[in-house]
C-alpha cells in the first residue's frame, strides 16, 4: 500500500474500469464541442476580416486540447477553463489596446489600406464619353435578365449580356405593344419584370455586365445605367490612388495614413499606420499641460479613497449593528441589500430627481426646514458631496455583506480573552474587530478603490462631470469629472470624431496608475496581516 | 495512439465546424437598423413587401445612438445593414467614415419638401430619403398671455408683468443651458454657430459663438437671470412641469412635447419665435431619414424599397403615427389638418439647417457650459462665449490646449541658441502684459519649434498703429530690428482692423517676421524630409521659411542638405496649403520640378511676392 501512494502518479490511473472508459468518452466529447465552437469562431472571424481574434481564440482552444490530453501538462486541466478565459477576455485585449495605441485608428482611418481602396472604389463614375441611361429590366423563359434603356434624348436601347447593345427600331425589333412609359411589355422573347418580380430580379443583376467587353453596360442605380467605372481606382505598382474623373494622382502618406495630392487635398477615406508613440506625446503636450488636469487627478483619487471609506465605515457599522441571529435582524439585512440589487443606473436616476433644486424630495426638504435651497448641480462642493453621498448608498450593502461574514469568523474566545484582561467596547473594537476584520477585507478594499478610480457611470449619469469649471481649455471639463470621464470625452466626446488610437494610449496609462496605486496599497494591507498575525 | 487520437479529432471538429457554418449562412435580402419608435412601425411594412414581393426584408432594432456607432464597426465586418434609419446631422461622421453612400432620388425628389433634402445633403450630395422635418417653436400658456410675443424684449415685460401681478412664479423659461433651445434667442440677435462659405455650407473656421449678436442673445438672458426671472438649473423635466402647471407660461420646445403636453392637460399654443435686433429667431431644422450603408450587399434592392415602396403615403403614414413628427413627403404632409404642425412650419420657415459637418459635435458642450455659466451668474456673457468660443476653435483645429495666459509652450529650443524670444513694443497691452516695452513678459513669448528650426506665435491685435522689436532671452542685451539688424530701429506694423498676427523669428538670420508686412512663404516639396522636416510636403514646416531680410520683395531661402535626386515643390503662403503657387506664379499651378546634381550642391529657393513665381536654381 505505502509503495503505492508515494509513486506520484499523474494521469489516469489502472484498473480501467467502465467509469473510466466513460469519463474518457465525455471529456472528448466536451473538448470536441469547445474545439468545434472554436474553430467555427475563428473561421467566421477569418472569413470577416478579424483575423487575428480568430487565430487567438483557436490559439487557445488548441492550448485547451493539448493541456487535457499531454499527460504530463494533467494537473493543469482544471484551470484550463480559467487559463484559456483570461487569455481571451483578459491578455488579448491588453495586447490589443497596447497595438492600437500606436497606431491612428480613428474617424477617417478605420480601415487598412486595402479595405479604404475597396471602399471608395464603389462610388461609381460614367467613363468617358458614356452616356446614362434610364433602365427597365426584362427577363426570358431561360431566366436571363436584358435591360431596356432609355437615354435622355429619347433613343431606346435593348442590352443583353455578352451581345451587343442593339438599337431598338419602333416596330421592327420584334417588340409588343408599348405602354405608357414608353417600354414594351415583351420583345425578343423577353417579359418586361413588374412587381414582385423586379424586386427579386433586382437582388441578382447588380453584378450583371449587360452588353460587351468593348462597349459594356452596368447598372449604377435605380435610375441609372450605362458604362459606369470606379472613380478612386488604385495602381499597386506605381502605389497611387487615381481619381478617374479629373486624373488627379493621390500618393499614399504612409507617415499620417491618407492619399494626398501634389495640391495638398487629401482623398475621401484615409487608412491607419503605426504613428509610434505620437498619442503618448499628444497625451503630455495636450492633455497634460492643461491646466486642470492635476485638479481632476486630485478629485478621483479623493473621490475612490472617500467612496471607499465611507461605505465601509458604514456598511461595518450596520453589520455591527445587525450582527445578531434573530429573524428581525435578518429582515433588516435582506431590506438593506436593495441598494445593492437595484440596478446602479436606476438608482443614480432617482437620486438625481432627489437632488435636483426644482422640486426634488431631498432638496426641497431640507430647503423647507432650513430655508436653505442646496444647489447640488451648481456648486462644485455640493455637486462633490451629492456624489459622495449617492455612491455610499449604492455601495455600503457590499460592505455590510462583507463585514457581516468575516465577523463570523472572529472567534468569540479572544473576546472573552480580552474582556479578561479588562478590555471595554471601544478596545475589543480597535484592536480586535477592526484588525482581524481588515486581515479579510483589505484586498477587498482595494479592489473597491481601483474599482471607484474608473467609475465613469455614476460620474457621467449623475451630473456629466458638471457644474463646469470656469476657464479651462478645451474640451470642457467639470468640477466632479474624474479622469475616466475627462479623457473619456477628449478622446472620443467633444473633438467631433472618434480616436481610438489616443484613447487606448490613455487607458494604458491609466492602467499603470492605478497598478501602482493597487501596489502601493498592498503594502498597506501587507501590514494588517501582519497584524492579524499577532493577535 | 494517443497522438493519432489527437490528430483523429481535430480533423473530426475541423470538419463539424465548417458544416455547421455552411449552414449558418441566411441572411436576409435587406436588413434595416431602426430605433425603438421607428423599429416597430417598419416592421409590419419590412413583413408586406416580403410577402407580396417574394424579397426578404428584416428589421432590427437598435439604439439611436448605437446605429451611429455600430456602423462603421459592424459595416466591414459583414454584419451591418442596408438601410439604417438616420438622423441628419450624423452625415459628416458618417461620410468622413466612408460608411453611407448617396442616394439618387430622381424623379421622386419632387415629392420631398426642399427644406428636408437640403438637410439630407452633404458636399453637393444627397445622403438620405427624408421622412420627417422638425424644429423648435414658440409656446404660450394663452390663459396667462393671450397674444403672442413679438419681440424678446416683449416676452422679458411679460414676464416681468406676470410675476409682479402674482399670476405666475415665472413668465418665459429656458431648457436651463441647453444650446439647442438657446440658438432661437440667439439668432433672433444676430448670433450664429458657423458662417457660411461661398457654396452655402458650414465653414468650420468661422465659428459665430463669440459674434456680436451671439452675446447680445446671451446678454439678454443675463438680465432675464438678473431680474430673478430665470432660476437656475432648470431642465427639460423642469420646464415642462412648470409649464403644465402654470407656475411658467412660455418655453421653447418641439413636436416630441406635444405628447406629454396633451396627457398632462396642459393649454398651450404654438407661434413663431419671437424676434430681436436681427429679425425673427431661427429655430434649427433638423430631419431624420433613410441612408444607405455603405457596405450593404443589395443596394439597387435597398434603392428600389426606398423609392419604390416606402416612398408612398401609406407607408409614410404609418411611421408618422408611430411618431407623429412633421413629415418630409409632400404628399402625406398635404394630407395632414394640423393646427400644431402647422405652427411648427410657420416657425420652421425662419429656421436654419442645423449644421451636419463633424465639427459641430466640437460645439455643442462648450457653447452649453458658456450659456451655464451666465445663468449661474459666474461669467459675464463676453466672458462665457468668449471661452466657449476659444475651446471650440481649439478643438476643431485639433491642436494642443494653449495654457491660458501663460508663457507658450513650444518644442525646447537648441542648447546654444537663445532659451527666450519675445517681441517687446507697443504690440504687448494689447496683448495682456502690464506695460509696454517689456522683453520679459510671458504673453508675448514666442514659441520654439524644433521641426521648423523659427520662433513663433500669433496674436489677435486691435485695429491701430504698432511698433515692436525682437528681443533674446527676456532681456534686451540682443535684440534686433525688422532688417535682421542689431539693436536696429522699431518695426512699425498698421493694423485697419482687428487682425491676427502672426510672428516669426529665425535664430540662424536674426530675421523678424510679421504676416502683415510680409508673406509667411514656404516651399512645401517632395525634398522636406531631407532638410529636417518630419515629412515631405509640410506647407507649415517653416525649414524652409522664404525670408526677406532686405525688404525688397524677394524672398529666399538656401540650402546645401539636398541629396542628389530629382525633387518637386511649391509654394504655400501661411502655412497652409489654402494659398500656394506652382509654375509660372500660377494660383493652385503645377509643381516645380528641380534636380540636384549631386550631394552637398547649394540649392535657392528665391520667390518674388509680386508675381508670385517661385525660382529654383541649383549647382
Amino acid at each position: 500500500m505505502a509503495a503505492v501512494t508515494t509513486e506520484k502518479v499523474y494521469g489516469p490511473q489502472e484498473p480501467r474500469s467502465f467509469n473510466f472508459l466513460f469519463g474518457i468518452v465525455v471529456r472528448l466529447a466536451v473538448l470536441g464541442l469547445v474545439n468545434a465552437v472554436a474553430f467555427w469562431l475563428g473561421y467566421n472571424l477569418w472569413r470577416d476580416g478579424n483575423t487575428a481574434l480568430g487565430i487567438v481564440i483557436v490559439v487557445i482552444a488548441l492550448g485547451v486540447t493539448v493541456i487535457n490530453l499531454w499527460p504530463s501538462l494533467w494537473p493543469l486541466r482544471w484551470m484550463s477553463p480559467g487559463l484559456a478565459l483570461m487569455a481571451l477576455l483578459a491578455i488579448y485585449p491588453i495586447f490589443y489596446t497596447v497595438y492600437v495605441a500606436f497606431t491612428n485608428f480613428s474617424d477617417g482611418h478605420r480601415y487598412t489600406k486595402a479595405e479604404a481602396v475597396a471602399l471608395m472604389s464603389r462610388t461609381k463614375v460614367l467613363a468617358e464619353g458614356g452616356t446614362s441611361y434610364q433602365w427597365q429590366v426584362y427577363s426570358n423563359e431561360a431566366g436571363e435578365y436584358a435591360l431596356w434603356l432609355t437615354a435622355e434624348d429619347g433613343t431606346t436601347l435593348f442590352a443583353r449580356p455578352g451581345q451587343p447593345v442593339e438599337n431598338v427600331v419602333a416596330n421592327e425589333s420584334g417588340e409588343g405593344p408599348y405602354d405608357e412609359s414608353g417600354a414594351p411589355a415583351t420583345i425578343d422573347g423577353f417579359s418586361l419584370l413588374t412587381g414582385g418580380a423586379r424586386f427579386q430580379a433586382l437582388r441578382d443583376i447588380q453584378t450583371i455586365q449587360f452588353g460587351t467587353e468593348e462597349a459594356p453596360v452596368g447598372i449604377k442605380s435605380r435610375n441609372e445605367a450605362g458604362a459606369f467605372v470606379s472613380k478612386w481606382q488604385f495602381d499597386a505598382d506605381r502605389n497611387v490612388l487615381i481619381d478617374v474623373e479629373n486624373g488627379t494622382e493621390y500618393i499614399p502618406n504612409e507617415v499620417t495614413g491618407d492619399f494626398v495630392a501634389a495640391s495638398g487635398a487629401t482623398a475621401p477615406l484615409g487608412y491607419w499606420v503605426p504613428i509610434g508613440f505620437q498619442n503618448f506625446t499628444r497625451i503630455f503636450t495636450s492633455i497634460a499641460v492643461s491646466g486642470p488636469l492635476i485638479r481632476v487627478f486630485l478629485w478621483t483619487i479623493a473621490f475612490a479613497f472617500l467612496s471607499v471609506i465611507t461605505s465601509f465605515a458604514v456598511g461595518l457599522m450596520m453589520a455591527l449593528l445587525l450582527n445578531g441571529s434573530g429573524i428581525r435582524y435578518k429582515i433588516i439585512k435582506s431590506l438593506l441589500i436593495i441598494p445593492y440589487a437595484v440596478p446602479g443606473m436606476i438608482s443614480i436616476l432617482i437620486w438625481r430627481g432627489m437632488l435636483n433644486p426644482n422640486g426634488g424630495v431631498i432638496t426641497s426638504t431640507i430647503a423647507n426646514l432650513t430655508g436653505y435651497t442646496v444647489p447640488w448641480q451648481t456648486d462644485a462642493g455640493w455637486a462633490k458631496a451629492g456624489i459622495l453621498l449617492v455612491n455610499l448608498w449604492l455601495s455600503y450593502p457590499y460592505f455590510m455583506l462583507i463585514c457581516s461574514g468575516a465577523l463570523q469568523s472572529i472567534p468569540s474566545s479572544i473576546y472573552e480573552a480580552a474582556e479578561v484582561d479588562g478590555a471595554n467596547a471601544w478596545n475589543k473594537f480597535w484592536s480586535l474587530t477592526l484588525p482581524l476584520l481588515l486581515v479579510a477585507v483589505g484586498p477587498l478594499l482595494i479592489a473597491s478603490f481601483t474599482y471607484n478610480f474608473n467609475n465613469y457611470l455614476l460620474i457621467e449619469a449623475m451630473f456629466q462631470g458638471g457644474p463646469t469649471m470656469i476657464g479651462t481649455n478645451a474640451p470642457p471639463v467639470g468640477h466632479t469629472d474624474n479622469l475616466i470621464s475627462y479623457t473619456f470625452r477628449f478622446a472620443f466626446g467633444a473633438g467631433g470624431t472618434r480616436d481610438f488610437g489616443f484613447a487606448s494610449a490613455i487607458a494604458i496609462i491609466i492602467f499603470i496608475m492605478v497598478g501602482l496605486l493597487t501596489l502601493l496599497q498592498f503594502r498597506f494591507t501587507k501590514r494588517w496581516e501582519e497584524v492579524g498575525d499577532n493577535v | 495512439m494517443r497522438k493519432s487520437f489527437i490528430l483523429l479529432s481535430l480533423v473530426v471538429m475541423m470538419i463539424i465546424s465548417v458544416s455547421v457554418n455552411v449552414a449558418a449562412q441566411s441572411r436576409p435580402d435587406l436588413l434595416i437598423w431602426a430605433d425603438n419608435t421607428r423599429a416597430p412601425a417598419l416592421a409590419p411594412l419590412a413583413e408586406q413587401f416580403s410577402n407580396d414581393f417574394g424579397v426578404t426584408v428584416q428589421v432590427q432594432e437598435i439604439g439611436l445612438g448605437d446605429i451611429r456607432a455600430n456602423l462603421p464597426v459592424a459595416g466591414p465586418a459583414g454584419e451591418g445593414p442596408d438601410i439604417i434609419v438616420a438622423v441628419h446631422d450624423w452625415i459628416g461622421e458618417l461620410v468622413l467614415n466612408g460608411s453611407v453612400v448617396p442616394i439618387d432620388l430622381g424623379d421622386k425628389a419632387a415629392e420631398f419638401s426642399e427644406a428636408s433634402l437640403t438637410l439630407f445633403t452633404y458636399n453637393d450630395q444627397l445622403y438620405g430619403m427624408p421622412y420627417a422635418v422638425e424644429n423648435v417653436a414658440f409656446f404660450r400658456n394663452p390663459e396667462l398671455v393671450p397674444d403672442a410675443p413679438a419681440t424678446w424684449d416683449e416676452v422679458r415685460t411679460i414676464s416681468e408683468a406676470l410675476r409682479d401681478a402674482g399670476t405666475s412664479e415665472f413668465g418665459f423659461l429656458p431648457q436651463g443651458s441647453d444650446s439647442y433651445h438657446f440658438f432661437p434667442i440667439m439668432s433672433a440677435f444676430g448670433g450664429y454657430v458657423f458662417g457660411l462659405d461661398e457654396n452655402g455650407n458650414a465653414n468650420p473656421n468661422d465659428v459665430g459663438i463669440d459674434s456680436e449678436g451671439s452675446i447680445a442673445g446671451l446678454e439678454w438672458l443675463d438680465g432675464m437671470v438678473k431680474a430673478g426671472l430665470i432660476p437656475n438649473s432648470l431642465d427639460y423635466d423642469t420646464m415642462l412641469s412648470n409649464f403644465e402647471t402654470g407656475k411658467s407660461a412660455m418655453m421653447i420646445t418641439g413636436p416630441w412635447a406635444l405628447n406629454r403636453l396633451n396627457q398632462n392637460g396642459a393649454v398651450y399654443t404654438i407661434s413663431d419665435i419671437p424676434a430681436g435686433p436681427a429679425g425673427q429667431g431661427s429655430p434649427f431644422i433638423g430631419g431624420q431619414g433613410f441612408m444607405l450603408s455603405a457596405y450593404n450587399n443589395n443596394q439597387l434592392l435597398a434603392e428600389a424599397f426606398l423609392l419604390d415602396f416606402m416612398a408612398a403615403v401609406e407607408p409614410m403614414q404609418a411611421l408618422y403615427d408611430a411618431d407623429p413628427r412633421p413629415p418630409a413627403y409632400l404628399p402625406l404632409r398635404e394630407t395632414l389638418e394640423n393646427a400644431d404642425l402647422a405652427a411648427f412650419d410657420s416657425a420652421g420657415k425662419a429656421g436654419v439647417p442645423q449644421p451636419s459637418i463633424p465639427q459641430m459635435a466640437s460645439v455643442w458642450g462648450a457653447w452649453q457650459s458658456g450659456i451655464g455659466f451666465v445663468i449661474s451668474q459666474e461669467l459675464t456673457p463676453a466672458e462665457a462665449f468668449g471661452n466657449a468660443a476659444t475651446q471650440i476653435r481649439d478643438l476643431i483645429a485639433g491642436k494642443a490646449p494653449e495654457v491660458a495666459a501663460g508663457p507658450v509652450t513650444g518644442d525646447t529650443p537648441p542648447a546654444d541658441g537663445p532659451q527666450n524670444v519675445s517681441i517687446p513694443g507697443t504690440v504687448q497691452v494689447p496683448a495682456g502684459c502690464a506695460g509696454d516695452w517689456d522683453p520679459a513678459c510671458a504673453n508675448t513669448q514666442l514659441a520654439y519649434s524644433a521641426n521648423s528650426d523659427v520662433w513663433s506665435n500669433t496674436f489677435v491685435l486691435p485695429a491701430g498703429d504698432y511698433e515692436y522689436k525682437v528681443a533674446l532671452n527676456n532681456g534686451w542685451d540682443e535684440n534686433y530690428g525688422g532688417m535682421a539688424d542689431a539693436g536696429g530701429p522699431n518695426v512699425v506694423l498698421a493694423l485697419a482692423e482687428e487682425t491676427a498676427v502672426t510672428f516669426v523669428y529665425d535664430n540662424k538670420t536674426n530675421w523678424v517676421a510679421d504676416s502683415v508686412n510680409h508673406v509667411i512663404a514656404s516651399v512645401p516639396g517632395s525634398y522636406q524630409a531631407a532638410i529636417g522636416c518630419s515629412a515631405d510636403w509640410a506647407p507649415d514646416c517653416l525649414r524652409s521659411w522664404l525670408q526677406d531680410v532686405d525688404g525688397d520683395g524677394i524672398y529666399s531661402f538656401s540650402t546645401t542638405a539636398i541629396p542628389a535626386g530629382d525633387y518637386e515643390a511649391k509654394v504655400a503662403i501661411n502655412q497652409t496649403w489654402d494659398e500656394n503657387y506652382g509654375e509660372n506664379g500660377e494660383s493652385g499651378g503645377a509643381n516645380l520640378k528641380f534636380t540636384v546634381p549631386a550631394d552637398g550642391t547649394e540649392v535657392v529657393f528665391s520667390y518674388d511676392a509680386s508675381t508670385n513665381i517661385l525660382t529654383i536654381t541649383s549647382g
